[in-house]
């Protein structure tokens, strides 16, 4: 049971009201009813609801995950469950417990249903939770793995800092983290395009925030889970010299350029990557 | 008599049932009549899995520096992800190499069925093929859980000529040139398959479009009414106030009106009470 929060069907919320205003969870209420698997994984669904489509975008992070029984995972900004789908149905992947935090209910109950129809993580206790990652009352030092998937892009870099500080409260010593492409590099040539869009755009709230290397070093290191997990790793991923697609049109001959370069020579790769991945040691 | 089939899978994939007839010509002369059946039955790899039998002979350092990052990730070591990486780049490379020393085309579609290949039998090893004589490509790893997952299929046993289905004789087609007609209509069902699914995308995409321009479009329409419904609200309101107004310049007026007629007979009774009796 989780002190403070209340079940409601299959989801717990904070006891107190929920700010159903706020602009940020308005934004993922409606993509997850808009087309949650779109909003996850940019893979039209047209309503599809099977184990592929929902899983349509496989990481190399979570498809060559170590198969293993973990004890509590705690997975940020879960959606309607892709990376536990992936994890508990494709690597075999067991825990004692799961706790997926989403900030969008309607996400959330989603979730619920698929993990009902396909038997995710069948014979873990599973709480899902309505609720920001730090808000979630977890006894100091129980979580075992916390996970998340192109989450921390979205939000602002203070509430980053935040969540950093509560999984560092709530990770226990030698504990693993896997954050995969969730940090845009701010130093990729292939983002520099976005980058600028978003300086002259009008402001959104959810719109993808940049890092470099040295910024997710010291988030690491301040926040203290640097201190907690051991050794860590920065990882770029998604490589790509220019974006294929800029505002949903196909720029030509770029996606065959990307191919090329994917993956780049080993000096190349932060100015390739798009985006970094934090990871340590799962074990 | 055992035969030596390292010959048939490194060869060039252009001689490949050249070198595949000799052999089974080879096994028949020495009366393994069993084994040249077996062996003309072998199947032609595809262009991805011809060249990962290449890097398994021409990349050795290569394959190992993969193989041992991958059992580092699968150990637990994420971060032997960016060695696996960069391994699975350099093969990547040799196979061009490899593919153009053989001319054979490395296009981006076979490199795509390579990578996944190579990180196939990265993440599972060789199974039951035997290694350097991968046939078939490999599906992505990550679906070890599926219980329908196989690695790779296994050489099929030989099986007896299906009956003829019509009574006139079939024309004698030269075994390699039923092999290319094969492989030429492999890949133009191939071709199809890709130019179906490109097809699909471009619907869904088409489809997802539309479907967002129609919410756009209806949130647009929803706003301009919200918008008429205000300015609609707002003629109301000055129609309102306007009638308050002359409603207010009525009473004014009629007060007005009021106070000189009050007046007028305040005079009158002053005059009627001054006036002689």
């Amino acid at each position: 049971m989780l002190e403070g929060f209340v079940r409601r069907g299959d989801v717990f919320f904070p006891a107190g009201s929920v700010d159903s205003d706020d602009a940020y969870r308005a934004i993922w209420n409606q993509e997850a009813d808009d087309d949650a698997v779109y909003s996850a994984t940019g893979v039209v669904s047209q309503g599809r609801e099977d184990f592929a489509t929902l899983t349509a975008t496989r990481q190399r992070l979570w498809t060559e995950f170590p198969r293993r029984h973990l004890g509590t995972v705690l997975e940020i900004g879960c959606g309607y469950g892709r990376v536990p789908m992936i994890l508990s149905k494709d690597r075999g992947v067991t825990c004692d417990r799961y706790v997926g935090v989403d900030i969008a209910a309607a996400m959330l109950t989603r979730f619920a249903r698929y993990r009902r129809e396909f038997g995710v993580f069948a014979d873990a206790d599973v709480q899902l939770v309505c609720a920001s990652a730090e808000e979630v009352p977890l006894a100091a030092d129980s979580v075992d793995v916390a996970i998340s998937s192109g989450v921390f892009l979205h939000m602002g870099k203070q509430f980053v800092h935040r969540t950093f500080a509560h999984l560092a409260k709530v990770l226990r010593p030698g504990g693993s983290i896997v954050f995969d492409t969730s940090f845009p590099n701010a130093r990729s040539f292939g983002m520099l395009p976005v980058q600028l869009y978003g300086l002259f755009a009008p402001p959104k709230p959810n719109r993808v925030k940049h890092w470099s290397r040295r910024e997710l070093d010291a988030l690491m290191r301040d926040s203290g889970l640097a201190a907690k997990v051991g050794a860590f790793t920065i990882e770029p991923t998604v490589f790509k010299v220019l974006p294929a697609r800029f505002r949903k049109r196909e720029l030509p001959l770029v996606d065959r350029l990307n191919r090329r370069l994917d993956p780049p020579p080993r000096l190349l790769e932060d100015l390739v990557g798009t985006m970094y991945s934090i990871h340590s040691r799962v074990s | 008599m055992t035969v030596d089939l390292d010959a048939l899978y490194a060869a060039p994939l252009g001689e490949f049932v050249a070198v595949r007839k000799q052999l089974a010509a080879d096994a028949k002369a020495a009366g393994d009549r069993p084994g040249a059946a077996a062996i003309a039955k072998l199947a032609r790899p595809t262009p991805s899995a011809w060249a990962v039998n290449q890097l398994w002979r021409g990349a050795a350092n290569l394959w190992a520096l993969l193989e041992r990052a991958s059992r580092a990730v699968a150990s637990g070591d994420l971060s032997a992800m960016g060695d696996q990486r960069a391994a699975l780049a350099a093969l990547r490379a040799r196979a061009i190499e490899l593919s153009q020393a053989a001319a054979q085309p490395a296009s981006e579609a076979m490199l795509a069925r390579l990578d996944t290949n190579l990180r196939a039998l990265a993440a599972h090893g060789w199974g039951a093929v035997t290694p350097g004589q991968l046939v078939e490509d490999l599906p992505p790893p990550g679906f070890d859980a599926m219980p329908s997952f196989t690695l790779a299929a296994p050489m099929p046993p030989p099986v007896a000529p299906p009956p003829p289905l019509r009574v006139v004789p079939p024309v004698a087609v030269p075994e390699d040139r039923a092999d290319d007609a094969v492989a030429r209509a492999a890949a133009e069902a191939e071709a199809a398959a890709a130019a179906a699914e490109a097809a699909r995308q471009a619907e869904l995409a088409r489809v997802e479009r539309a479907r967002r321009a129609t919410v756009v479009a209806e949130r647009k329409a929803l706003a301009a009414i919200a918008h008429a419904r205000v300015v609609e609200l707002a003629a109301v309101a000055t129609l309102a106030r306007a009638e308050a107004d002359r409603a207010e310049l009525a009473v004014t007026d009629a007060r007005a009106r009021a106070e000189a007629a009050d007046r007028d007979l305040h005079v009158a009774l002053a005059a009627l009470a001054s006036a002689p009796p």
